[in-house]
């Protein structure tokens, strides 16, 4: 007798990834880097659009919100800056401390106290005259300290009670801006002829789609799986559609993020099993956001020709707000709509977001080492 | 036979000697993404600049934000120690400077610069023998590019609580869109069949990445593609206003201090209690390996490029109804507001394909790329011969200025 092994999950992941090569495709994306996001961001405001994309994304080309639980972007960030160690100052040594006494007398003497920027320039000012020796080592000293202490504390208020959110660029309204601006496009998808080979993508090995037909269903329900076995057409516009770099806003210190990535040692780290932690093989920040992918004024049109029977119709039907796949948006606002339509043999979804509304529908993920420059 | 690959290292020779390029920086940006102007218009088009380029050919340039040059600077900084400490007391004498000390005690608070000149002064006078070296170590001090790079950043780029002030570059969004108005037209020829595709002497050594077909998200591979690529291709291509723009970073950045910095792998200026250095910023794991120079610009594109084979009723129904994200050489697809780009067939089956923008919106077409040593070049002289000049100070110069 022969057993048939069936990965419940492989047909819904052999349409998705069809679906990934097609977008790619089609949008001059690079599989190397890209990925989907399931189910899209609908961001309304800074803060949410903020929020879709402050994340440290998983190792797989079908980001599954519900199921990949990741930590954002910027508590991985602060993290490390937090467990950075830097170098105490060294200039009461360098400027010797009967200079460095006299300098507490004048300074104790300027009133109001100059401000932390001026530091250097007064102590400079003075030291020419004092201390001439000494006047070049103490305000390279005073800089220093003021360039390192200045990486630090730009991410304090944005920790802690009261802590700002954290902000990135693009703004909601830039991205707005930018797709109004940026090319539309068109393109299909057939099940007949799509290309599911992900094998030269980023992530070849193992990379199941955890949902099914609709959002928040398993890829292993019986629906599920009729569905992605039947002959399945996409039809796709997008009024707009751009590829948009993220950059996080002041609290971010690329060379803060690159010093504690380039040295595994102590200093810069704390403790030397820290950097594992955080950029070893299963660490927590080992890849980031580097552009996401938005479309304004979508209309999909999915056919499908698989023979639900009457009461599999009437559960999907019923199930149309949950949104279906590949997009897998759920009509969370007024802006989105999906319908569906169903026959003998034969199903329509259309699924339409208003122009002015983007749509987040993935990101280009870098690992780390690229993330920081390194190549 | 040419291959895809090869067609299109001769379109990046043809194009950087018709825009009058270097083969040794220019980098093609495709798909070039429109610059909204807006409230962001300025941190975008200086994201150009600012985001540290990866190296390839043809980089898809939104890559990322991860990597920042002005971050990077302001980590450089804090690793690096002035140039030599130099002992005003021990070259003019104890008493001398003690004398000289009392004496400036006595005048209205002297500016800065002001210094070895009144050192000189006061020593002709009170110590004659003293007054060159003095006046020299003086002016020394005040020159020392590490210690007044750091001092720049910390005073004009630091706010009052001592937190970092945003980065900006000499010339804003504005300044580029002016300056292109007025920029000079170019237009030039390429041939498939008298092209060179050689790149092998060029800065990423024909490396690519982020490389299409005949049509965006077409394989380079595909038969189509190899067709195309192997028949001959001509391409007219002019430019209404093309720009090549050239900014520097704002006062933020001293060229000298980091020259220096690259000039030296090891030792001074290099501070030993940092974990920055050479090797991690310079070097292959470095974050400051490559610079964009100048930004490349143009308005009012025009291009026709033709293939001379036969193209099937279906191929060109393929190719046809492929070809919204655009086509080669620039992928950008059609759009109303930026720029269209179509294909047609004659009735031999040989191809055109038109591409065009909208005169007076700017379509970014490539950055000058410049490795570290390249971008820090004439600025690592300047600094040295700026530090030479000022250990070798004489005085009489000084006094004459």
């Amino acid at each position: 007798m022969i057993t048939t092994y069936d990965t419940p999950t492989e047909t819904m992941t052999a349409i998705t990834d069809g679906w990934y090569n097609r977008l790619a495709a089609s949008l001059n994306l690079s599989v190397q880097h890209f990925q989907l996001l399931q189910p899209p961001g609908v961001p309304a405001s800074d803060q949410a659009l903020w929020d879709c994309f402050n994340v440290v994304p998983p190792a797989t080309l079908k980001y599954n919100r519900w199921y990949y639980q990741q930590p954002t972007f910027f508590s991985q960030y602060a993290a490390v800056v937090n467990r950075l160690s830097f170098p105490e100052s060294a200039f009461v040594k360098d400027i010797g401390a009967d200079t460095y006494v006299q300098w507490q007398a004048y300074l104790k003497s300027i009133s109001p106290p100059p401000p932390a920027n001026t530091l250097p320039t007064v102590w400079f000012q003075w030291a020419v005259v004092n201390a001439p020796s000494v006047a070049n080592i103490g305000r390279s000293d005073l800089a220093t300290q003021l360039l390192i202490s200045g990486a630090q504390a730009v991410l304090e208020p944005y920790e802690g009670p009261d802590a700002i959110p954290a902000d990135f660029s693009p703004s909601f309204s830039d991205l707005q801006n930018t797709l109004s601006a940026s090319t539309g496009t068109s393109f299909s998808f057939d099940s007949i002829n799509d290309d599911p080979d992900v094998s030269n993508s980023w992530v070849p090995g193992d990379d199941p789609n955890y949902f099914g037909m609709w959002t928040g269903s398993s890829a292993v329900f019986h629906i599920s799986r009729k569905f992605a076995s039947s002959k399945i057409t996409v039809s796709m516009q997008f009024d707009h559609f751009a590829t948009v770099s993220v950059t996080p806003g002041q609290w971010y210190n690329s060379a803060l993020l690159h010093q504690a990535w380039a040295s595994q040692s102590t200093p810069p780290w704390i403790d030397s099993s820290d950097w594992q932690t955080y950029f070893g093989a299963s660490g927590s920040l080992t890849h980031a956001v580097g552009s996401l992918l938005a479309a304004d004024g979508i209309t999909l049109t999915l056919t499908s020709d698989a023979d639900f029977t009457q009461s599999e119709q009437t559960l999907i039907k019923g199930l149309v707000a949950a949104g279906d796949w590949p997009v897998y948006c759920p009509i969370t606002s007024p802006a989105i709509s999906n319908t569906i339509s169903t026959g003998p043999g034969s199903m329509t979804i259309q699924f339409k977001s208003a122009p002015g509304n983007p749509v987040v529908l993935g990101f280009n993920v870098l690992d780390i080492r690229s993330y920081v420059g390194a190549g | 036979m040419s291959n895809f690959l090869d067609l299109q290292n001769g379109w990046y020779n043809g194009l950087i000697q018709g825009l009058g390029q270097s083969q040794d920086s220019f980098q093609i940006i495709q798909p070039a993404p429109p610059i909204a102007s807006g409230t962001a218009a300025n941190p975008t088009f200086w994201a150009y600049y600012n985001n540290i380029p990866p190296k390839t050919l043809t980089a898809q340039f939104v890559a990322s934000g991860g990597n920042q040059f002005y971050n990077n600077y302001r980590g450089l900084l804090s690793a690096l120690v002035p140039s030599r400490q130099i002992d005003v007391k021990a070259d003019i004498g104890a008493e001398n400077f003690a004398a000289w000390h009392a004496y400036v005690q006595t005048q209205p608070a002297p500016s800065m610069n002001q210094i070895p000149t009144m050192f000189r002064n006061w020593a002709m006078f009170n110590a004659p023998e003293v007054a060159n070296i003095g006046s020299s170590d003086y002016a020394a001090i005040l020159l020392d590019p590490i210690a007044t790079a750091q001092n720049e950043l910390t005073l004009v780029y630091t706010n009052e609580k001592g937190l970092p002030v945003n980065f900006d570059w000499q010339l804003n969004y504005a300044d580029m869109v002016n300056q292109l108005a007025s920029a000079p037209s170019r237009s030039f020829n390429f041939n498939s069949g008298t092209m060179n595709k050689n790149v092998s002497t060029s800065w990423a050594g024909g490396s690519t990445s982020g490389f299409f077909g005949l049509w965006g998200g077409s394989s380079s591979t595909s038969t189509l593609s190899e067709q195309f690529a192997s028949s001959t291709v001509t391409v007219d291509a002019s430019f209404e206003h093309i720009l090549v723009f050239s900014n520097t970073p704002g006062a933020w950045y001293y060229s000298s201090a980091m020259g220096l910095a690259y000039a030296n792998q090891t030792g001074n200026p290099w501070s030993d209690k940092s974990s920055i250095n050479w090797n991690n910023t310079f070097g292959p794991n470095g974050n400051m390996q490559y610079f964009s120079a100048n930004v490349i610009v143009a308005s009012g594109m025009s291009i026709t490029v033709t293939s001379n084979a036969k193209y099937s009723s279906v191929d060109q129904q393929t190719i046809t109804s492929s070809g919204s994200s655009g086509f080669w050489p620039f992928y950008s697809g059609d759009s109303g507001s930026t720029s269209t780009n179509r294909v047609s067939f004659n009735q031999e089956g040989n191809m055109t394909i038109t591409t065009s923008s909208i005169p007076g919106v700017p379509v970014v077409l490539g950055v000058n790329v410049l490795s570290a040593g390249e971008f820090v070049g004439h600025s690592s002289n300047l600094g040295i011969s700026l530090f030479e000049s000022a250990k070798a100070f004489a005085a009489d110069s000084l006094a004459a200025a």
